[in-house]
């Protein structure tokens, strides 16, 4: 406990200077921003910002690139309840009964119980990561490159089963993913794979480029198809402050978000996008009235918001203490870390504990401040939802061009974008996701290098996975999940909560 | 071998997929437009062919103009200002305010910024 304080208390030492404060304060507000305008995700915006960071402290680079983050979570709540369109994945159960709300002329408490419950999830976060990261930094140091390649393909069975559609659709896009993560030059032997002879492939294929195509471009060009109806809920917002009567009926459902999304948040597989659909399904249930909910159910906010605020927080964990991002935006962190010569995993904390607690830190101050932008400044967010989409899309494409050009300051990079923008809006209209190709190229590279090593040790027997207990039990529980999902009955539940 | 390993695995599930689309009836397809893919693509493939050179002052409106006709929606006047205050915007912010070394303006022997 003493320790817990020591820890936090430089972290605060880091996070209050000046320079970070001002940092977190521009990655909540441009997070805010790309919140609330749909079709610019917090991937396609931290690509774009890459750049940036080059030239700055790596602590301040990764306090705003978190900031943009968990700023997107509240950003997009604001939308899913004013004009019925979610401004990120985790805000779509948000839509249900926060809209309703809205029509119901309690739209201001509606945004106003968002941004508590996400801040009290924030805090809870935060305490958690705070307390499970000496623990976890530890267990990791235990781990073995088989461990490490056995929760890898654990990691990858979750994001199979966490996205939407087929199950047999997800396994490829996850191996069409890993196959491009092996294009380019071996680091062990030296051999070129599937470059073709073709000299810029030979470093192989930038997460970057991949990233920006599927999520930024091809984002855009999904939007172009649906036909634009926002209604922004005309009128007054009406009192933001929930009276006391809101605020008794939702602390349950936000207490219960919070800690259902920080569980969920730290499993590997992007299990954050899951926390909101949990707790709403989990406060329908336990409601006295289940019939209250999708016409305007406080609890249908208060859960959810608070799910998705602690998910998107504690999804920080596998990266800092193990060193493996559970989904794309963590993977950009890798890229940030990187940069900067900072190894991500368990020797962070130990070698860099002001950037790790600084980081820590720097969330729950973030939380705060993004309380004080969200709730006052909701005006003007709002107007902001009204900028036509006509406009919005050629500055996400000149915003997307100059951020993945100045990656590399390479033109050949953009024009692979654009290539992979025609194979991801491809892909989505046959029903394929982007998200585990993603998360395949994301962990491929670590996966076949542990793997490599661990066969190395073993002498290339393969029971090695099986005889080293912590591995097989991962193992185990990923083809668990995996079989789970595909048997009929859990088939068909499954399809309920998304189309939920 | 873990490259080889994946194609097949691949092959496999591609295959398993186009087998099963010929025994089960799924959803039709949704409806596809050319209009979108085509000038979205058009634009960024402008924008590398120009940013090294003549640069962004080129480059910025390029994409602009030629990517936003891929809407419907888009009117013609409106854009063409737009795509000339987002330009500049661009240029005052990634250039002078965060210092990025993208190309501006370079035409050889007039002009280099």
């Amino acid at each position: 406990m003493g320790d817990l304080l020591s820890h936090l208390s430089l972290g605060f030492s880091v996070a209050v200077t000046v320079q970070n404060l001002g940092l977190a304060l521009v990655g909540c507000l441009v997070g805010t921003l790309i919140g609330v305008l749909p079709g610019v995700g917090p991937i396609a915006t931290i690509t774009m910002l890459l750049p940036i960071t080059f030239g700055m402290p790596p602590v301040g680079a990764l306090i705003m690139l978190a900031g943009i983050y968990y700023g997107a979570q509240y950003g997009g709540s604001t939308t899913a309840i004013l004009i019925n369109v979610p401004g990120e994945v985790t805000s779509v159960v948000t839509t249900l009964d926060g809209h309703q709300m809205a029509r119901q002329g309690r739209a201001g408490v509606a945004l106003g119980i968002a941004a508590l419950g996400s801040f009290f999830a924030g805090c809870v976060a935060t305490t958690i990561i705070a307390a499970l990261a000496v623990p976890l930094t530890k267990l990791a140091l235990v781990f073995g490159p088989a461990e490490y390649a056995a929760l890898m393909a654990m990691g990858l069975a979750f994001a199979v089963v966490l996205a939407r559609g087929s199950i047999l659709k997800s396994i490829a896009m996850t191996i069409a993913g890993l196959l491009l993560s092996t294009v380019g030059t071996d680091l062990d032997t030296g051999v070129e794979r599937m470059t073709f002879g073709y000299a810029p492939l030979s470093d192989g294929v930038d997460f970057a480029v991949i990233a920006m195509g599927l999520f930024g471009f091809a984002e855009v060009l999904r939007n172009l198809d649906a036909v634009e109806e926002r209604e922004v809920v005309g009128g007054a917002i009406g009192r933001l402050l929930p009276s006391r009567a809101d605020l008794r009926q939702s602390a349950g459902p936000v207490v219960r978000g919070s800690l259902a999304g920080a569980i969920l948040g730290i499993l590997p597989g992007n299990g954050a996008v899951l926390g909101p659909f949990a707790s709403y399904a989990m406060e329908k249930r336990l409601a006295k009235d289940p019939s209250r909910f999708g016409r305007g159910a406080i609890e249908g906010v208060a859960g959810p918001e608070a799910a998705n605020n602690a998910g998107a927080q504690t999804s920080f964990i596998p990266l800092l203490t193990l060193g493996i991002p559970p989904n794309a935006v963590m993977a950009l962190m890798v890229g940030a870390m990187t940069i900067h010569g900072i190894v991500p995993g368990p020797l962070v904390m130990t070698r860099n504990p002001s950037l790790f607690w600084g980081l820590i830190a720097s969330m729950w101050i973030g939380n705060l401040m993004l309380l004080v932008i969200n709730l006052p400044l909701i005006g003007a967010w709002v107007r902001l939802c009204r900028v036509p989409y006509r406009l919005l899309f050629p500055s996400i494409l000149l915003f997307c061009c100059v951020g993945i050009y100045s990656v590399n300051n390479s033109p050949s990079d953009v024009l692979f974008t654009a290539g992979f923008a025609l194979v991801g809006y491809a892909a989505s209209k046959v029903g394929f996701e982007s998200a585990p190709l993603l998360l395949g190229f994301v962990l491929g590279r670590l996966l076949e290098e542990n793997l490599r090593r661990a066969l190395t040790i073993a002498r290339g027997d393969l029971s090695v996975f099986v005889r080293r207990p912590i591995c097989a039990a991962l193992l185990l529980t990923g083809l668990l999940v995996l079989v789970i999902a595909v048997l009929p009955a859990i088939q068909k539940s499954r399809e309920e909560v998304f189309t939920e | 071998m873990l490259p080889r390993t994946l194609a097949i695995l691949l092959g496999v599930a591609g295959a398993v997929l186009v087998a099963s689309s010929l025994v089960r009836k799924g959803e039709a397809h949704a409806h596809w437009t050319l209009r979108g893919p085509i000038f979205i693509c058009l634009g960024v493939i402008g924008f590398a062919l120009t940013i090294r050179m003549p640069g962004l002052a080129v480059a910025g409106p390029l994409v602009t103009i030629v990517g936003g006709a891929a809407s419907p929606e888009t009117r013609v006047k409106e854009l063409l200002v737009f795509a000339a205050a987002i330009t500049a915007f661009c240029i005052v912010l990634f250039r002078f305010i965060l210092h990025l070394p993208i190309p501006v303006l370079r035409i050889p022997g007039v002009v280099v910024i």
